[in-house]
């Protein structure tokens, strides 16, 4: 049987970008297609993921992430290598992968014309797959969305939009869940409800591909981390194993606080309308916080590594 | 599996219609009046403009040709932009959705009869009531509609591979092929061998040009199955069908979300 429910064999991913064409003979043609040139989004990357795991794909802005999740879900297909989705070849058999997958990305917005009802079942129609009509109503309670589910997506705020379409892509309870970024534009409460839903489908033993900024986040969802810089692999990691490993190494959190009030901290990084960040080390977080109860500010969010860290000490390393 | 594909094709075809009528009395009213609009303005333009004489055979020869162009554009229009602009500007949600190309095709094309033909057959009915006379062959009408739309898919389909690969290229292709060819050299109003040599061979190898005519006869006439016809059609289908699929795969391949 099967164990993997992705994997990705040295694939390389090359996009057309604006630029002029190699053969001077072909420079007519440049004034009507200007897409000569070439961008490597992904340079021969191999990963694995098991089924029922969740793995979380971590990596600067234009590191590939949404590359991978498109060629995962076969919007787009490699120009080299191979992308085996349950055993299957991306090339070869398409819509028996995108069957049992369902993906949430701004990239696939929801048909605003229909409510958010119409739409999920929509994408379920399609998949062939009649909807549990009661984990259904637990997702949009969870997501707020329950008295909006029959109102047209058109009306919604931005935020409404990526809960509805977060509620689009867990009602269909696919094999493989894609989320792109699903926690981003959320307010606070509603990230804790989608963590909670995501949660509950990593129990069910659904495979779970999930990308982020934030560490935090794939530290609280992820079994496994792969880490992509430019389109590099910088390899994959178990998520305990790597948050220990990097945070004693970077040895510092980071922490954002809103106050009206002006902040005195030896560990102030940079401040900007009212936003405080701290760079604290390890060592000195209980002394620090000890420091900062004493002021009345709005909101506080500990971040225990930023991003740019990580790359950042995995090259040097 | 055939079955499940029909399916499929049917509920993109009633989502389109959802997003295209829902809510929108204005939307239902144009598509009722605009073929009345149409219809009547050119009919008085080109009379008076002295192009034709405003009588029953003229106004049949114009109805035909409306008729035809109606269903044929809204085909071509639904088909090149299946996977962009009829998508509400989501032109990766169907690409998503495990549903074979052949049933999006299929599902444009149900959506696109749905509004085309409604047209065609307001512009019937005011015909009938201009003084139009028909003589319809139902089996020739049959005959060269079932092969008129697999011309028309087919070279939806192509514009779609162009769309996959440049945008405003493709707008562009698709306005002049609508505008030009289809209108001018299709004989929707006029036959265009009434042009300067010079230009009127053109409509040789506009296939709209070749349906029309065929149609004229069939619907006007009640001509019987002309082989010339069906062997010119044939021809058509047989250099679109590979040329259009190459071009969608290729652009389909291609495809590269950000480019303009």
């Amino acid at each position: 049987m099967q164990s993997y429910a992705i994997e990705f064999d040295k694939v390389t991913k090359i996009y057309p970008t604006l630029g002029k064409p190699k053969n001077k003979l072909l420079m007519p043609l440049y004034y009507i297609y200007p897409y000569f040139g070439k961008v490597k989004a992904l340079k021969e990357i191999s990963f694995k993921v098991k089924k029922g795991k969740t793995m979380g794909i971590i990596g600067p802005n234009g590191a590939g992430k949404t590359t991978i999740c498109k060629l995962v879900s076969c919007i787009i297909f490699p120009e080299s290598g191979d992308v085996f989705v349950f055993g299957k070849n991306s090339k070869e058999n398409p819509n028996e992968i995108k069957g049992k997958i369902a993906i949430q990305s701004e990239d696939f917005p929801l048909y605003a014309q229909l409510t958010v009802l119409e739409n999920i079942e929509f994408s379920a129609k399609l998949h062939g797959k009649s909807l549990d009509r009661e984990f259904l109503k637990l997702v949009l309670e969870k997501l707020g969305l329950e008295g909006d589910k029959n109102r047209l997506v058109e009306g919604f705020s931005t935020g409404m939009k990526v809960k509805a379409n977060i509620a689009r892509a867990l009602a269909l309870k696919p094999e493989l869940l894609i989320l792109d970024e699903p926690l981003a534009n959320l307010d606070v409460f509603a990230r804790e409800r989608v963590k909670e839903l995501i949660n509950m489908l990593k129990k069910e033993g659904k495979t779970i591909l999930l990308t982020s900024h934030h560490l935090n986040e794939i530290e609280d969802l992820c079994d496994e981390i792969l880490l992509i810089d430019r389109g590099k692999c910088l390899g994959t990691f178990k998520t305990d194993e790597f948050i220990r490993k990097v945070f004693k190494k970077i040895g510092f959190v980071r922490i954002y606080l809103r106050s009206r009030e002006r902040i005195e901290s030896r560990y102030l990084e940079r401040k900007s309308r009212g936003l405080y960040v701290l760079k604290v080390p390890s060592s000195k977080i209980k002394e620090e916080l000890k420091n900062l109860v004493k002021y009345n500010f709005t909101d506080i969010y500990v971040e225990r590594l930023g991003l740019e860290e990580v790359v950042k000490w995995y090259l040097k390393k | 599996m055939v079955l499940e594909e029909i399916r499929k094709s049917l509920e993109i075809a009633k989502k389109d219609l959802k997003i295209q009528f829902r809510f929108s009395y204005v939307g239902v009213l144009f598509e009722i009046f605009y073929p009345f609009m149409y219809f009547y303005i050119f009919i008085l333009f080109i009379a008076f403009a002295g192009i034709a004489k405003f009588d029953p055979g003229y106004i049949t020869y114009l109805a035909v040709g409306m008729m035809m162009f109606q269903i044929i554009y809204d085909l071509v229009d639904k088909i090149a932009w299946c996977f962009s602009s009829w998508e509400s500007f989501s032109p990766n949600n169907l690409l998503s959705l495990p549903v074979s190309e052949i049933s999006i095709i299929t599902g444009k094309t149900i959506f696109a009869y749905f509004i085309g033909i409604l047209r065609a057959s307001l512009i019937f009915f005011l015909a009938l009531i201009a003084g139009a006379k028909f003589n319809v062959n139902l089996l020739s009408f049959t005959v060269y509609f079932f092969l008129g739309t697999l011309i028309f898919v087919f070279l939806g389909l192509f514009l779609a591979g162009l769309w996959f690969i440049r945008r405003s290229f493709m707008n562009l292709i698709q306005k002049i092929l609508v505008v030009v060819l289809f209108q001018v050299f299709g004989g929707v109003y006029f036959d265009p061998k009434i042009l300067p040599a010079s230009v009127s061979w053109i409509s040789d190898f506009v296939p709209v040009y070749l349906l029309n005519n065929a149609m004229r006869g069939a619907l006007i006439n009640g001509a019987t199955l002309s082989l010339d016809y069906i062997s010119v059609m044939l021809a058509w289908i047989i250099i679109l069908l590979p040329l259009s699929l190459k071009m969608f795969r290729f652009g389909r391949y291609r495809f590269n979300p950000e480019a303009g």
